[in-house]
């Protein structure tokens, strides 16, 4: 019987849209090795100014914005007790039985009708849902914070425009140089070629103060900042190993096509049900071949972008976020480094005023500049924030169980909560496990659902939710460190809380009409797991 | 109905006779004979009782069936339409494990298989949810990938290792030129590996893998353990059966001898059954009888069969840890006159499973009731002794040899350490009484609305564990109360005469909250009440004492024994049924359950179950 033979270019044509030429690049670390090494970890911090996204839906599933929707389980985060003398209790629901097609978004109907968790969160993120997470009730909780980037990566002392309450605040390094840094992190730091990757200076904190510089603003400096100083030749052996891979996928692939056509003797064949099964094996079959393509042996298999493409935060091409995100990625799977964060420009619609204070200042009031706004998110969440996650998703680590992304975590957080310069229930999703370390495909809400009459107005936005920095401590514990190796003083949450003890309010609009401190109960927690998500 | 056995236990047509009464007197009149027969010394049915032998089963049974089943024809029985059904994990290793040791000796194989283990670990764990392990069919990239990676590797250790590669391969190994060694070679290994012979087009796809590739029979065993007639069990049928719309084939013989040696072996067939195959004598039921037997009295099978189905009935892969950021379990842990690893202690817990079913199945032969209310008790260890209060089990069978626990203290699986075990401060009331509710009188729970605590409930730190629960599930107005006060908490709280690390007990220390500064200490000792009362309608509707008394009612529970065959019939097919879906099989069960009192002939009657050689695919 002659067999088809399977086509070469089926397997072999390049990764869609990636800028990067990266090698066809089968396994070949002598896999007894492989197989023994503990799944290594990964954070991406990802950050957008401004937030404000308004209370309209764009940003959280619309069911949630309903505070007695039935859809939401209610958990009772502590119970009676503090000043308020009332349990705290949140909500919380699958995030998959939360979308919907809500024509009433104020996007309108950009996704074909097609459920969703929102306009911003468009279908588009469909199929990560269960890998998703998606917070409210996340408040920077300080102090008018004017414009505050420490918040996209732990540095709740950064807050850009407000120097009394900067000043009044400890610096505390930022998460990637904090675990950079911690003992252990990087096992071979000699074969580490940069601590962590940074498109701007803001995202990296020493601790002290100062800025950790970005390790560049260009694709092609990016390039080499990380890559350069490894050797970029192909061993015989490797390029033995890397053939004998490739025919052995291209037999099995060859094998499941020969089961579909029916070669089980006479007259025999499999059913449509089975041949469906059988489909699926192969198509599984492709993306394995796909991120063989993509697997990385040594940092000095990459190659360079063919420009010189700007990665900066002002940089609003999608060329530029697609050139950072496969650099990222490259440099996770080869080993290069674990951690990365980057900014993302605020204006990538074009619009041709102040963007600052016209859109983002004035979308609160404005229902126009507010779509406006959001159509910005919407294009950060696609070309930026998607593109990252599918590609963490579709990379696995040679030798190592899971994608990259179910080992690691992806952060996406606004710069305020719903409004600008809002210091509560801060924009924030994230994605990925943390290999398991957090559940995903949740929407929780750790608003306090009981305190209803704790200020007169805005009820909604109002409620205390729960410092970041329980949020950021939980993230730490995920990569290992104990509460004794984070926390400051010995006092819990990462970083600084201490502002808490006079200042603390829920709402900066509040500042003369209301003040409330969180309860000692909620600042005592700070450094405990969250629960539904951890 | 005499006539379908053959049997050399006396007790037996006693037994069968007595189901002739109706199902109701039925208990009364089983445990008043059991006492008389322990007076008069006479043992119960034990090893060696008589081999199964029923033509098929599922037929004349003068057992009546439960109402709930709906079985009213056994015309035309066919199982639930199924895709291709891929080799679960377990099966995997086993099969493995086997075609190696057709050419290896034991402790290379083991060697081998060891080599392999970080392997198998890397392949995604079959799960599913609540249900069986091995109903879980998903086939992500992810385990493509590692079994290409498995596959790689084990042509690498054949290879890589002359002793391996000339056991396994021969002397063609070095001589890929020798077509004719080269066939021989694939003829044999290759019929290990795709449970069948290799057909004409088979032969001529593998040779082609041999062209031009120096590392030709590297290729061919990497291609050959990636192969679909491999991973996937590969099941065309041998003739098309169209009823009522669907899609049926019957199996030929080799899919028939896979379908045996997958349900007793959980691994490729043997030397045995390949033969029976291969002369066509797996194809009539004299033929599968002597096959039944023959495996179920092996050793081998005995001893996987037990684990496996162990393993997915009780899912003791969820045995919880110890919690030791509990303080309360740290001074539990203290409290503890034995000194063993916690890692070693929840071990022994769970071999002790394995024992306490190899016990039951095996070596007494037993059934149902006593699977649900035996005192016996396996402790090979003395950190689970004393978790029994009882003697180390020398690890003989011999009846003399058995330990028993006070019958007041211990009935039945239920009552395992394993099963108790919680790890935590906690004994899980409502874990407990779920778990019986759902997976031994099949009930469906809801699921929880809402997992806050009711507003209004008023906790006292010297609360019991019951008294807690109940203040909290059983609130008045509250959306809990329905299933906890009329389901979960009557079925639970029995359990209560058991602490979290599963040892009996009549007084409950409640300690501190974790959160205060005496955290760990005890703050109050209080009796426990294992009183309950439990209204399932026709399930059950009575009062109990304790545990003993509520396993003593499931033991002869009708829904009890039907939930049971319900299970071992899911066992068997690899796919969840519920009540009122598919019966005919699980009636049938049913009926050998109470017919023969005894969990081994229930599952030697799996393979004359009508839908068993069947399968629908549309």
């Amino acid at each position: 019987m002659k067999y088809d033979k399977l086509s070469r270019r089926f397997f072999l044509q390049g990764l869609g849209g990636s800028i990067l030429t990266l090698p066809i690049l089968p396994s070949i670390m002598p896999r007894a090795h492989a197989a023994v090494l503990p799944n290594d970890k990964f954070l991406v911090m990802i950050g957008s100014p401004h937030g404000g996204t308004g209370r309209i839906g764009d940003w959280a599933p619309m069911p949630a914005l309903d505070v007695n929707s039935q859809l939401l389980n209610r958990h009772t985060l502590l119970p009676v007790g503090g000043v308020d003398n009332i349990d705290h209790i949140i909500r919380h629901a699958r995030l998959s039985g939360l979308l919907t097609a809500n024509p009433g978004h104020a996007g309108g109907n950009v996704d074909s009708s097609q459920d969703r968790i929102s306009f911003i969160l468009g279908s588009f993120f469909n199929p990560y849902i269960e890998k998703m997470n998606l917070y409210n009730g996340i408040d920077i909780g300080t102090f008018y914070s004017g414009h505050h980037r420490g918040v996209y990566s732990g540095n709740i002392a950064h807050a850009v425009n407000n120097p009394d309450a900067r000043d009044a605040m400890e610096h505390w390094p930022s998460l990637d140089q904090f675990l950079a840094n911690h003992p252990g992190f990087y096992s071979d730091p000699a074969s580490t070629s940069v601590k962590s990757i940074t498109n701007v200076s803001t995202m990296g904190h020493a601790g002290d103060g100062t800025f950790i510089p970005a390790t560049a603003s260009r694709g092609d400096r990016l390039y080499t900042a990380i890559f350069d100083k490894f050797d970029k030749t192909l061993t015989p052996q490797e390029v033995a190993e890397r053939e004998k891979k490739d025919f052995l996928i291209d037999r099995v692939y060859e094998d499941y096509r020969r089961f579909l056509r029916g070669a089980h003797g006479p007259a025999r064949t499999i059913s449509s049900v089975d041949k469906l099964r059988v489909e699926q094996h192969i198509d599984n079959l492709v993306d394995i071949q796909n991120k063989y393509k993509q697997i990385i042996n040594s940092c000095g298999d990459v190659t360079g972008p063919n420009d010189r493409v700007s990665v900066s935060t002002y940089s609003t091409t999608t060329q530029s976020w697609d050139v950072l995100t496969d650099l990222i990625v490259a440099a996770f799977n080869c080993g290069a480094t674990r951690l990365a964060g980057f900014m993302l420009p605020e204006n990538v619609i074009g619009f041709s005023g102040n963007y600052h204070q016209e859109v983002a200042h004035g979308a609160s009031t404005d229902p126009g500049r507010q779509l406006l706004h959001n159509q910005n998110f919407r294009w950060q969440a696609q070309n930026a924030v998607l593109k990252m996650v599918q590609k963490l998703d579709s990379v696995s680590v040679n030798g190592q169980t899971g994608s990259i992304l179910d080992n690691g975590l992806v952060t996406w957080t606004h710069e305020c909560g719903t409004k600008t310069h809002s210091n509560q229930s801060v924009g924030l999703a994230t994605f990925g496990s943390l290999g398991g370390h957090f559940k995903t495909g949740n929407y929780v809400d750790y608003r306090n659902q009981k305190n209803m009459g704790l200020l007169n107005r805005d009820l909604n936005e109002s409620r205390p939710g729960i410092p970041i920095q329980r949020f950021w401590a939980n993230v730490v514990q995920g990569f290992g460190v104990t509460r004794a190796q984070f926390e400051r003083n010995g006092k819990p949450g990462y970083g600084d809380s201490s502002r808490n003890d006079y200042t603390l309010r829920f709402s900066q609009t509040t500042v003369n009409n209301g003040h409330h401190a969180y309860p000692p109960r909620i600042m005592n927690s700070l450094s405990d797991l969250l629960p539904v998500v951890t | 109905m005499l006539t379908l056995f053959t049997r050399t236990c006396s007790l037996v047509p006693i037994k069968a006779y007595m189901r002739k009464l109706s199902l109701s007197k039925f208990k009364a009149s089983y445990l008043y004979l059991k006492r008389a027969v322990i007076v008069f010394g006479i043992m119960l049915p034990f090893q060696n009782c008589g081999e199964f032998n029923a033509l098929d089963s599922s037929q004349n049974s003068s057992v009546v069936a439960p109402s709930f089943f709906q079985c009213e024809s056994n015309d035309s029985r066919t199982p639930e339409a199924s895709a291709l059904k891929r080799l679960n994990k377990f099966e995997l290793k086993n099969t493995i494990e086997d075609i190696l040791s057709t050419y290896l000796d034991e402790s290379n194989t083991s060697a081998f298989m060891n080599q392999l283990s970080s392997y198998f670990d890397d392949i995604p764990n079959d799960h599913a949810d609540e249900e069986m392990s091995h109903f879980d069919q998903s086939i992500t990239s992810q385990h493509i990938d590692k079994q290409i990676l498995l596959a790689e590797r084990i042509a690498e250790l054949i290879m890589g290792n002359t002793s391996y590669r000339d056991s396994i391969i021969g002397s063609c190994a070095q001589n890929t030129g020798d077509e004719t060694c080269r066939d021989n070679f694939l003829s044999d290994f290759g019929k290990l590996v795709y449970r069948r012979p290799l057909s004409s087009d088979d032969l001529t796809w593998f040779r082609d893998v041999f062209t031009g590739r120096v590392e030709s029979y590297e290729n061919l065993i990497a291609a050959l353990f990636s192969s679909p007639y491999f991973i996937y069990h590969y099941e065309v049928g041998e003739s098309d059966i169209s009823e009522d719309g669907k899609e049926i084939v019957s199996l030929g013989p080799y899919e028939r001898a896979s379908r045996i040696s997958y349900l007793y072996l959980q691994s490729m067939p043997d030397a045995e059954l390949f033969e029976a195959a291969a002369n066509g004598s797996i194809m009539n039921n004299i033929g599968l009888r002597d096959q039944v037997n023959r495996l179920l009295s092996d050793e081998k099978v005995q001893s996987r069969l037990t684990h496996y189905l162990s393993e997915q009935l009780f899912k003791l892969e969820e045995t919880p840890n110890y919690q030791t950021n509990i303080e309360a379990v740290n001074t539990m842990i203290s409290s503890l006159s034995t000194t063993e690893s916690l890692s070693n202690r929840r071990e022994h817990m769970i071999n002790e499973v394995y024992d306490f079913m190899n016990y039951i199945i095996w070596k007494k032969r037993g059934g149902f009731s006593d699977l649900m209310v035996s005192n016996a008790v396996f402790p090979r260890t003395p950190d689970l002794a004393e978790i029994y209060g009882t003697a180390v089990w020398s690890g003989s069978f011999n009846e003399q040899d058995i330990v028993r626990a006070p019958a007041s203290e211990r009935s039945g699986i239920l009552t395992r350490a394993q099963l108790l075990f919680t790890g935590m401060r906690s004994t899980q009331p409502i874990i407990r009484g779920a778990r019986i509710y759902n997976e031994y009188l099949c009930g469906e729970l809801p699921v929880p609305a809402d997992t806050g605590t009711p507003s209004g409930v008023v906790l006292e730190d010297d609360f019991s564990e019951r008294e807690t629960i109940t203040a909290i599930t059983q609130h008045p107005g509250s959306a809990c109360i329905g299933c906890h006060e009329g389901v979960i908490n009557p079925l639970g709280f029995p359990f209560e005469m058991f602490d979290s690390f599963g040892r009996y007990r009549s007084v409950e220390d409640v300690f501190h909250p974790e959160s205060s500064v005496d955290k760990g200490k005890v703050l109050v000792t209080k009796q426990v009440n294992t009183n309950t009362s439990i209204n399932l309608g026709d399930t059950i509707s009575s009062s109990f004492n304790d545990a003993i008394s509520v396993t003593e009612e499931l033991a002869s529970n009708e829904r009890a024994v039907a939930c049971f065959s319900l299970k071992l019939w899911d066992f068997a097919a690899k796919q969840p049924y519920k009540i009122g879906q598919n019966d005919c099989a699980t009636t049938s069960l049913y009926q050998r359950l109470v017919e023969t009192e005894s969990i081994y002939e229930a599952l030697a009657s799996i393979p004359f179950q009508p839908e068993f050689f069947k399968r629908t695919i549309q």
